[in-house]
């Protein structure tokens, strides 16, 4: 792919505009916006994980506010049904009177869908998500559909209130490019989304981008190029990770079940560019990746019963690994 | 390669320059600090330890690894990527590190990539962000150690005369030990000796250089020098044919023949025709009475060569034309003589090889002693069983400082006396060398007379010319001796002892017991 200046400086610039519209309509979570835009620029799906009340939904409905692209949600509940999702066959006539099948897309079927409390469902329903999240393709009776481009899955899960829930299997988890811790707001950002949210002005979001543009920069983003030593830092940070690899560092050894899966790199060295690309830069740093490595690696480290007993943080973990990792570089 | 490479390499290399800058001056500090540390172990071990030369050594290893240390961090330059990197920690976000391995490459997101880092390059003031520390810490240590050392030359070291004792013995071992290669050369050079007396010769000599090379003060070289000597002596004995002795001490006796005398001690086969040649001749101007006597030596001589049945007919037939006074043509009895006598000689090539050898540690042994500054000893060493006599009772003795052993039992008889009788058992005397100058423990030593360690019977009549020595035994046994340094008679001493358990059934280990200690007596 040939790019030229311009394109790097228009997307540059397409970029930062999306995170200003956002930023309109969410008070503070700056990190947050700023990773979900690395997640959806990167092509991956992004796991939203907070106490209820602290702008989850509200940003992934502002974000298909600024993007212009189809949006769905799907509050997932016990008894939502695979077919609820994906969609199904239903019986139809047809001009000459003849009953035919005839399939009837799900909300799946959007640029963007909402997966709201993605843990309420049971697991049957939480894998129909499965095939879309990975191959961005349904199977419904024996047929593919293809989802509409980009697709990206945003899910949401409380982490406080886990009683009739039903936690992500690790296989459905590292389908997820990203997990996003959603922090309480400080008090300045509480009070203006308090002055926001109960006025009667509603923030003035503007359409920013298409879906064409959101591909190209994506395609744009994979030649950022990644010195040698960089790339060996993410590897070596995901490597680490395993408690069985002698080279990792004791902490993960003690603490670690099972470690981050080659997916992991894969979604550190992608973000890691479109980082770059957001600090308006043509190569990727440490500093990059040591920003990704968390959201990346914080779902897909399985910490054994000594962590989970001596309540061990895994975005803990994770800074030792880095440190470490960066040492060996 | 196009200016925004060549600014972005030379930018890393300027960075480059002054991380190896700052390298080498830590390395060459680093290797100092090593390097004087160990000066100043060393200085500190030669308080305890006697080492030879200390501050010159020390000085020299400290100059060694300094300078080895500086050398080697001549050749550590960083690499570009290092610099890169350095340059990239100074908050260029791995611009550097990544337009260094984009300079090939052609792709317009390479070359923005370049053109960033270059813009971000040139705002760095490499000087200023990558600045040349001075090792301080470790230019004080070498410091303080340097200052330690010098204090230390001043405090008196009590084993620096150990010290330089210790290296003069060590020198003096190793010009020992290149003699004795030069002796190893010789013996291996000469023509006259047989393959396996040179085997011989080489093995004692071997066995002397593995004892230098272990002995650890001068008295241990001296030792091994003065065993090598005997060994060496009791070669030359195994060799040596006693026959041409007993006819130069005959020959020396007589004025006539005292010349053909010293022509066999120097072995000279060319002139021995002509000499006797000349003796013949000389043999017409003798009287009777002269020629008479003479004759009946050589009559005596033949006697004691009968072992060597040519020779002694060739002395034999020269008796009896000078006893019946033909004197005429003895050009037959000169040809045999000369014929038996040269064969003769042959066999004394080895012996005086090993003169040679034997000189050479001699030589090596007395600068052991002048090393040592003890002076000198005298050759005094005088055979046991000398004897000498006159008319037909003739026996054979040693002289120098060849030891020599001897039993003899003999009656001598002079005509109207009973001459004194005896048995006994006579030991052979090592000779003490110039070397053997210290005290050792002594040893009664019975003296007899007789000649070479066999017993002899005396017979003829007893004349009063020519020295003689006459042991008075009671019962037959020799009990008439002196008391002589130990180390003058153990050789033998061993050597008996080593000779009687071949002889006898006793069990390998007894066997092996004796040896050692009769070894350990010699040590």
């Amino acid at each position: 792919m040939s790019i030229e200046e311009k394109d790097i400086r228009e997307a540059w610039e397409t970029v930062k505009k999306i995170e200003e519209e956002v930023g309109k309509a969410i008070i503070g979570q700056r990190e947050v916006v700023r990773q979900v835009i690395i997640g959806l620029l990167s092509g991956g799906h992004i796991l939203l994980e907070g106490a209820p009340g602290l702008g989850k939904t509200q940003l992934v409905k502002t974000l298909s506010r600024v993007l212009d692209l189809s949006f769905s949600r799907i509050q997932f509940t016990p008894d939502l049904m695979p077919a609820d999702v994906i969609g199904t066959n239903i019986m139809v006539k047809d001009e000459e009177g003849n009953n035919r099948f005839e399939f009837h897309k799900g909300p799946v079927f959007s640029h963007l869908v909402l997966a709201d409390e993605i843990n309420r469902a049971t697991p049957k329903t939480q894998s129909a998500l499965l095939e879309a999240m990975q191959e961005a393709t349904v199977t419904a009776f024996k047929i593919s559909h293809q989802l509409p481009r980009p697709f990206m899955v945003m899910a949401t899960q409380n982490p406080i209130e886990m009683e009739g829930t039903y936690p992500l299997p690790e296989a459905q988890l590292d389908r997820f490019l990203f997990k996003i811790d959603v922090k309480f707001p400080n008090l300045s950002e509480l009070e203006d989304i308090v002055a926001l949210t109960t006025s009667s002005r509603e923030p003035d979001v503007q359409k920013v981008v298409d879906g064409e543009k959101i591909l190209a920069i994506r395609e744009m983003v994979k030649e950022i190029p990644i010195a040698q030593p960089v790339m060996s830092y993410a590897l070596k940070a995901v490597m680490y990770t395993h408690p069985e690899n002698t080279d990792s560092p004791d902490i993960a050894k003690k603490y670690i079940r099972f470690g981050a899966s080659p997916r992991a790199a894969q979604s550190i060295v992608n973000s890691a560019r479109v980082r770059a690309l957001l600090e308006g830069r043509y190569n990727v740093s440490f500093d990059d990746i040591k920003y990704v490595a968390y959201p990346s690696l914080r779902h897909r480290i399985f910490m054994n019963y000594e962590g989970i007993a001596e309540g061990m943080d895994v975005d803990d973990l994770i800074k030792e690994i880095l440190q470490i990792a960066e040492e060996q570089v | 390669m196009s200016e925004a490479n060549k600014e972005i390499l030379k930018s890393i290399r300027k960075a480059r320059d002054r991380m190896h800058t700052e390298l080498i001056l830590e390395h060459t500090l680093k290797a100092s600090v090593i390097a004087l540390g160990i000066y100043l172990f060393l200085v500190l071990l030669s308080y305890f330890v006697p080492i030879y030369g200390v501050y010159s050594k020390g000085a020299t290893l400290a100059g060694c690894i300094i300078l080895s240390g500086f050398i080697v961090s001549l050749f550590m330059t960083p690499k570009d990527k290092a610099a890169a990197k350095v340059l990239d920690s100074k908050g260029l976000q791995e611009r550097t590190l990544t337009a260094l391995e984009l300079l090939d490459d052609d792709s317009t997101i390479a070359t923005l990539q370049r053109q960033d880092a270059l813009k971000y390059l040139k705002t760095l003031n490499i000087k200023k962000e990558i600045k040349i520390k001075f090792p301080t810490i470790l230019a004080m240590i070498s410091g303080l150690l340097a200052i330690s050392i010098i204090i230390s030359g001043s405090i008196p070291n009590p084993m620096e005369e150990k010290a330089i004792e210790a290296f003069n013995v060590k020198k003096e071992i190793s010009r020992q030990q290149k003699e004795v290669e030069e002796v190893i050369k010789r013996v291996e050079n000469n023509n006259k000796l047989t393959r396996e007396q040179k085997e011989e010769a080489k093995a004692a000599l071997e066995e002397l250089k593995k004892e230098l090379s272990k002995a650890k003060d001068m008295k241990e070289s001296s030792k091994a020098l003065e065993r090598t000597e005997n060994k060496i002596e009791m070669l030359k004995q195994k060799y040596t044919d006693k026959e041409l002795d007993k006819i130069i001490q005959e020959f020396s006796k007589n004025e006539v023949t005292k010349d053909l005398a010293e022509t066999l001690k120097r072995g000279d086969t060319e002139k021995l025709k002509s000499d006797l040649q000349r003796t013949a001749e000389e043999l017409k101007n003798l009287d009777q009475e002269e020629l008479k006597e003479l004759s009946q030596n050589l009559s005596q001589l033949a006697k004691t060569l009968e072992q060597n049945p040519e020779l002694a007919g060739a002395f034999y037939e020269l008796a009896q034309k000078m006893a019946s006074g033909e004197l005429g043509d003895l050009q037959n009895e000169i040809n045999s003589l000369n014929e038996e006598i040269s064969r003769l000689m042959e066999n004394q090539d080895f012996s005086r090889a090993m003169e040679d050898v034997m000189e050479s540690l001699r030589n090596a042994a007395s600068q052991n002693q002048n090393q040592q500054g003890q002076g000198q000893g005298q050759n005094q060493g005088q055979s046991n069983g000398q004897g000498q006599g006159q008319g037909q009772s003739q026996s054979q003795g040693q002289s120098g400082s060849q030891p020599s052993g001897g039993a003899g039992e003999g009656t001598g008889q002079d005509g109207k006396t009973q001459g004194s009788q005896g048995t006994g058992t006579g030991i052979g005397n090592k000779q003490p060398s110039e070397k053997d100058v210290r005290e050792y423990e002594k040893v009664f030593t019975p003296s007899l007379p007789g000649g070479e360690g066999e017993k002899s019977q005396l017979q003829g009549n007893k004349t009063h010319e020519g020295e003689t020595k006459e042991y008075i035994v009671d019962k037959g046994i020799g009990i008439k001796g002196e008391m002589k340094p130990y180390n003058q008679v153990i050789g033998e001493y061993k050597e008996r002892a080593f000779q009687s358990i071949e002889g006898r059934q006793i069990p390998k280990s007894l066997e092996d017991m004796v040896k050692d200690y009769f070894t350990s007596l010699e040590d």
